[in-house]
């Protein structure tokens, strides 16, 4: 069995990869047959079986079949709607809306304000994952501080952001609603917990021996962050700014209450603009225009999200675990 | 609270307008009708029917309405008699889905209807716009829809999502502040667009292309600089002074009052039966700006205001809320039965200790009364207009 296994594993790059092609195709074939005799629920069994059978072809194991058929079961629920709501979009009013100059500056305003809330979660995130991470008085009370965004409903989160920057607030000199600064405060607060929790997990999964092998060569506590430990935890540190940032793409009810629409600098018009959040976008559509139309945004939303996350991915899984990407 | 008590003497006015505006149309609409309408409500009389237990309460209310159409000379279509067909059973479970601004008198109106039909309600709070929609593009079922706006049923819901519809209370506009927002010591309805074009205020409403509340404010401001019997509040400059100060935060009115509060918008434009029932001070405004007078002659007036969107054109037309039962419903005969509650005493004065003005008795449109449950139509007054406003 385990000299089966392993020839069955010694698949080249080559064959990888074009395995991989023909079972999208596959999958892609079936699913446009079944979608177009309008028998989807047999794709779903089908995308299982085809798991299962994949799975016994490549490795013969029973357990990798179970664990295969489990794992499908899950991506049926999460991408046959996606699939669904793929098929049901009107490809002219994709492309109408594509073109359309005030979805290029949502749909930047989109990308661009959960980055910039992304990556102030990582600066200040990931100082304080390293301290959990090592643990401190008081520890506990930081940690549900942190977590605490988690469960606050979103539009209850607004009206926090609110009450706390706004003119009634602590920094009555801010102005938060409806400006940037506004807009990535509400996501950061919705975000940065998992940009701050998947960064803790990466360091606590690095061997403390590491860190006083580095010490106790001479390396200063700085030099040691740099070149031992902050790589190691690159990988948690991408997976926690790419989390965060897609939360803060989906973001609707905070962003609603503090910073409904947004004016900031456009590079593209090379003027200050005004634009919605996509998901507001993409509301305000559906209300004025209807499911389809709102349907088109937020396709092209979710397009570009999957365009960036495959980037992403491909950047950080082609490197070595000290990164590549820093 | 020293808001609420003027509530009266502003309520009382309005009521009289409607009342006004609603005879005048019966008049001369009901002899033409009399034939057909007094048939529909023969035969649809609910009255004493055998329905058990709410039986009485029905009675009641139809009894108290004859008295109303007496009032008024006696013109409504409707003429409660004896019950020739029963009225079916009213039991089960309802869904409504209705503008924000009716939460408050729906909630408080829920327990006592439950209570005397028997019925599990079930509500949806969301702006009116996207009300309609669950029933007209997301393929959701309720048994009653309620909006802001009656024209998002006759233009978005008839014909092929229901055959009618009832204009049931109307409200008005007024402005919102803190007792910190800066002017807010000076501030009255004589001089509010001064306060309010001063530099330092930040003035919010939702968003007009959305909810029908934005729209409804900006008319208010463009109304001011209209002509109205040879005057006008203030001039072009001001109006533009004040859409300066403005901004769009939100796109339902839900946001605004935690805006206002938070310090980040000092004055906002929404609805008085929002203002009324909030516990900050308010402006009720001159009527030649609040949208609330359906009588012609004002109506003309407001049709001067234009509001231009992405989603349309806005036409100013007084505030008149609407109501319908799907033809989606599940539990038509419960949502008949909601309507009918809010046609009653119960249900007027549930809106009227909440800030809105109840339309006595409701009205539905002439063209559609066929369609009208007979529990509605005994209660209801019908029409081809309201005033000013195409039916």
């Amino acid at each position: 069995m385990a000299t089966s296994a392993e020839t069955r594993f010694s698949l080249n790059g080559f064959e990888r990869r074009s395995l991989v092609v023909a079972f999208v195709a596959v999958q892609a074939l079936v699913f446009a047959g079944t979608y177009t005799i309008g028998r989807p629920t047999w794709y779903a069994f089908f995308m299982i079986g085809s798991a299962a059978v994949t799975a016994y072809a490549l490795d013969g194991d029973g357990f990798t079949v179970a664990l295969a058929t489990m794992g499908s079961v899950l991506m049926v629920a999460l991408a046959l709607p996606l699939f669904l709501f793929v098929s049901r979009q009107v490809p002219s009013l994709v492309v109408e809306q594509a073109l359309d100059s005030g979805v290029h500056r949502v749909l930047y305003l989109g990308v661009y304000g959960p980055l910039l809330a992304a990556v102030a979660s990582l600066i200040f995130g990931v100082p304080l994952a390293h301290l959990l991470s090592k643990g401190f008085p008081g520890q506990p009370l930081v940690e549900s501080l942190v977590d605490l965004p988690l469960v606050v409903p979103h539009s209850v989160a607004g009206i926090i952001i609110l009450f706390g920057f706004g003119s009634g607030g602590a920094f009555p000199s801010i102005s938060v609603l409806g400006s940037m600064i506004g807009m990535v405060l509400a996501m950061a607060f919705v975000s940065a917990p998992y940009a701050v929790n998947a960064t803790r997990e990466a360091f606590e999964s690095i061997d403390d021996r590491l860190e006083y092998a580095s010490r106790i060569h001479g390396a200063s506590r700085w030099e040691t962050f740099r070149r031992i430990t902050g790589p190691l935890a690159v990988r948690g540190m991408v997976t926690g700014g790419v989390l965060a940032w897609a939360r803060a793409v989906s973001e609707f009810g905070a962003v609603a209450v503090v910073a409904y629409s947004v004016s900031f600098f456009y590079p593209f018009a090379g003027e200050k603009v005004t634009a919605q959040h996509a998901p507001v976008f993409v509301y305000n559509t559906y209300l004025q225009g209807g499911l389809e139309q709102s349907g088109a945004v937020a396709f092209l939303l979710l397009a570009v999200s999957g365009v960036i996350f495959l980037i992403v991915r491909y950047l950080t899984t082609d490197t070595t675990t000290t990164g590549g990407v820093v | 609270m020293t808001q609420r008590e003027e509530t009266p003497s502003w309520l009382q006015e309005q009521k009289e307008h409607w009342k006004q505006a609603v005879r005048g149309r019966s008049r001369r609409d009901v002899l033409k009708g009399i034939g057909a309408a007094g048939l529909t409500g023969l035969a649809g009389c609910s009255g004493g029917g055998g329905d058990g237990s709410d039986a009485t309460a029905t009675a009641t209310a139809t009894a108290t309405e004859t008295e109303g159409s007496m009032d008024s000379g006696g013109e409504a279509t409707d003429t409660p008699t004896e019950t020739s067909t029963p009225e079916p059973e009213v039991s089960g479970s309802m869904t409504i889905f209705h503008a924000g601004s009716l939460a408050p008198p729906f909630s408080e109106a829920e327990p006592a209807f439950e209570e005397e039909y028997g019925v599990d309600v079930t509500r949806e709070a969301q702006g009116s716009v996207a009300s309609t929609q669950k029933i007209t593009q997301q393929g959701r079922s309720a048994d009653v829809l309620g909006t802001s706006d009656f024209r998002l049923i006759r233009d978005r819901v008839l014909p092929d999502f229901g055959d009618w519809y009832c204009i049931f209370t109307t409200n008005s506009m007024s402005i919102q502040y803190r007792e910190d927002s800066p002017g807010a010591d000076e501030i009255s309805a004589d001089n509010w667009w001064e306060i309010l074009t001063r530099d330092d205020v930040t003035i919010g409403h939702s968003d007009p292309a959305v909810d029908p509340g934005g729209y409804r404010a900006v008319m208010t401001q463009q109304l001011g600089m209209m002509d109205f019997d040879g005057s006008s509040l203030y001039d072009e400059e001001t109006y533009n002074q004040l859409r300066e100060n403005s901004t769009v935060p939100t796109g339902t009115e839900t946001n605004l009052e935690g805006q206002l509060e938070s310090g980040e918008l000092d004055y906002v434009f929404y609805y008085q039966s929002i203002s009324a029932s909030s516990g900050l001070p308010y402006v009720d405004l001159q009527p030649e700006v609040d949208l609330s007078q359906a009588t012609s002659e004002y109506a003309q007036h407001y049709a001067q205001a234009e509001v231009e969107t992405d989603s349309g054109t806005f036409v100013g037309a007084p505030i008149a809320y609407g109501m319908t039962v799907p033809s989606v419903a599940n539990n038509p005969e419960a949502g008949a039965a909601w309507i009918e509650y809010f046609g009653s005493d119960a249900g007027r004065s549930v809106l009227e200790d909440l800030g809105l003005v109840p339309v006595d008795p409701i009205v539905v449109p002439e063209s559609g009364q066929d369609a009208v449950p007979d529990r509605v139509m005994n209660v209801a007054s019908a029409q081809s207009n309201l005033g000013p406003l195409e039916l």
